[in-house]
């Protein structure tokens, strides 16, 4: 087993932040909106815990920003500007979980320090954190206070149009984390992803480990 | 008689001609109160509107000051407490004005309930936008039925639209939406395009206000303790709060004018735009975005049980043996293909 330091300790801080703040938003996002038909805890509570943990999901974002703007680890978001190269990873990775790990093949896409996502990953990652997020933080921030940001709320198209917005990414989120979950099961073992998540190190083949790292120039000579 | 009035009366015509009693004489009501109506030309009291006894308003509003004798304010009153206030407290003794026309009933509350603000400050959130868009008796008088009012009005001058008079297109939607199940999502919007048509300088657009549904019902205060602080009451689908829905417009002396509309216009997906000022949460939720959750909660927790399955069958059933680790690193797609 050779091992690959993919996730340096900030990312890794950052991610489970992350992980717990969204699963936090989402819960409560859900007892805010569906009162009567969740009842875990009270309205004026659920309010109190979403704002607050929204607060904390945007200061991580900031750390998440940081990070990357501050290491060459930025070249794992840098986005692939060969359509062609692109769209046939992208197919690969696809037909991979579609068709290749029913079948038992192997996945096509083995990560690297500076290439540690699959094309699929790279999009929705890109996706989520430089459009998605800061989206549902800025309307998150603008429903937080709607007295104080009442000329942004009308100049965006008054607050049923921001609050749409709010709800439609967090549809989207409720559809999206059981799904990135479930992806991260798909390693050499079902925990695998996870451990790497607490470790930094994703453990690979040893001979393909030392292939990669040739491929991508910082592996020992042939 | 106005006219024999304003003779020695100078200062109180002046005040009485900008009142809605004046407006509604002018608009031809024939039981307007002109000066005799509340004073007696012979028989005049000094102080009459002062005393619950002698208020004059009751003779034409009897119900509502019932109402406000049994409220709150009326038994404070009664029982001698002088800063308690009477109907000219709030709507003035000869500038009969309705505080109920935009943000006037709030205004006219906070007057004497000074700290109100930074008493509901203190368990409230975003408690600015509550006084602006929920009137003080919805919560205060507790047992009275409430209504959503979509107050159409003027974005450039943030003023209430005037009835619009001879746009034959606004009273046959009106007229329409009053018989039976009133004004819809489709037939608002139209009618906000309609206004918008009459070459008025700033887009006609609408401002909500949760109202409570009688000027009756606005005067049964009742103590601080007794007022609705939970927040479900309005913040949960099927709250009595939305259940009755009305789009009114400004009329004479602005005395709100109220056409009925169908209570699917808070949870229409086409009121985004129509009714963007006007939103409580889980309260008037778009029933459509209710429908995307769903699938989006099916396609989360579904896809991938569905994908779980077809892998387990796939290893159980027809992928036979299972297969060594690849020994070489695939990048390709050649290298996917299984070692003969």
């Amino acid at each position: 087993m050779h091992r690959i330091y993919l996730h340096p300790l900030a990312v890794r801080i950052w991610h489970w932040i992350n992980a717990a703040a969204c699963v936090m938003m989402l819960l409560t996002g859900a007892q805010i909106r569906y009162v009567g038909v969740i009842n875990v805890a009270p309205f004026r509570i659920a309010v109190t815990l979403h704002n607050w943990t929204g607060f904390v999901l945007i200061a991580n974002f900031f750390l998440w920003l940081g990070f990357y703007l501050c290491s060459d680890r930025i070249r794992v978001y840098h986005a692939d500007l060969n359509p062609m190269t692109y769209f046939r990873g992208s197919l690969m990775q696809a037909v991979y979980y579609g068709y290749g790990i029913l079948k038992g093949l192997p996945n096509p896409f083995h990560p690297s320090v500076y290439r540690k996502f699959n094309p699929l990953q790279a999009m929705t990652y890109q996706m989520i954190m430089l459009l998605l997020l800061p989206i549902q933080c800025i309307t998150g921030i603008l429903l937080w206070d709607l007295t104080r940001f009442s000329g942004t709320v009308a100049m965006l198209g008054g607050l049923r149009v921001v609050d749409t917005v709010h709800v439609l990414i967090f549809i989207f989120f409720v559809f999206y984390i059981p799904a990135h979950i479930y992806l991260g099961t798909m390693g050499r073992t079902p925990i695998v992803h996870f451990k790497e998540m607490f470790t930094g190190y994703e453990e690979e083949d040893a001979e393909s480990a030392v292939a990669i790292e040739r491929r991508i120039g910082t592996g020992p000579a042939e | 008689m106005v006219q024999v009035c304003h003779t020695c009366h100078d200062d109180k015509f002046k005040q009485w001609d900008t009142s809605v009693h004046a407006a509604l004489v002018t608009n031809g009501n024939p039981t307007a109160p002109i000066c005799t109506s509340c004073h007696s030309p012979h028989t005049m009291i000094k102080g009459a509107a002062a005393a619950m006894d002698t208020v004059p308003c009751k003779t034409c509003h009897g119900a509502i000051f019932i109402a406000y004798a049994t409220s709150v304010h009326g038994v404070l009153r009664t029982s001698g407490v002088a800063q308690a206030p009477l109907c000219f407290s709030c709507h003035g003794a000869h500038d009969v004005r309705v505080p109920s026309a935009g943000a006037g009933r709030r205004d006219v509350c906070l007057g004497c309930h000074t700290e109100a603000l930074d008493s509901h400050r203190a368990w409230l959130p975003n408690v600015d936008l509550h006084f602006g868009v929920v009137s003080c008796p919805v919560c205060h008088s507790p047992l009275a039925k409430r209504v959503v009012d979509l107050i159409l009005y003027d974005s450039a001058t943030q003023k209430e639209t005037r009835q619009p008079v001879g746009i034959p297109r606004f009273k046959s939607l009106t007229s329409s939406a009053t018989t039976r199940p009133g004004l819809d999502p489709t037939t608002l919007m139209t009618l906000l395009s309609t206004l918008d048509s009459q070459g008025v300088e700033g887009k006609t657009a609408i401002r909500g206000r949760l109202e409570v549904s009688t000027g009756i019902e606005d005067h049964e205060l009742t103590i601080a303790t007794q007022a609705i602080s939970n927040c479900d009451s309005c913040h949960q689908e099927g709250s009595a709060a939305f259940q009755s829905v009305v789009v009114s417009v400004a009329g004479p002396a602005g005395i709100p004018i109220r056409y009925d509309a169908n209570k699917e216009v808070l949870s229409s997906a086409l009121s985004i735009d129509s009714i963007g000022g006007f939103y409580a949460i889980g309260g008037t939720r778009i029933t459509f975005l209710d429908v995307l959750l769903v699938l989006a909660l099916l396609g989360g927790i579904g896809g991938p049980s569905a994908h779980l399955a077809a892998r387990w069958t796939f290893r159980r059933f027809l992928n036979g043996p299972p297969r060594e680790p690849p020994r070489e690193p695939l990048h390709d797609p050649p290298h996917w293909q299984p070692k003969g």
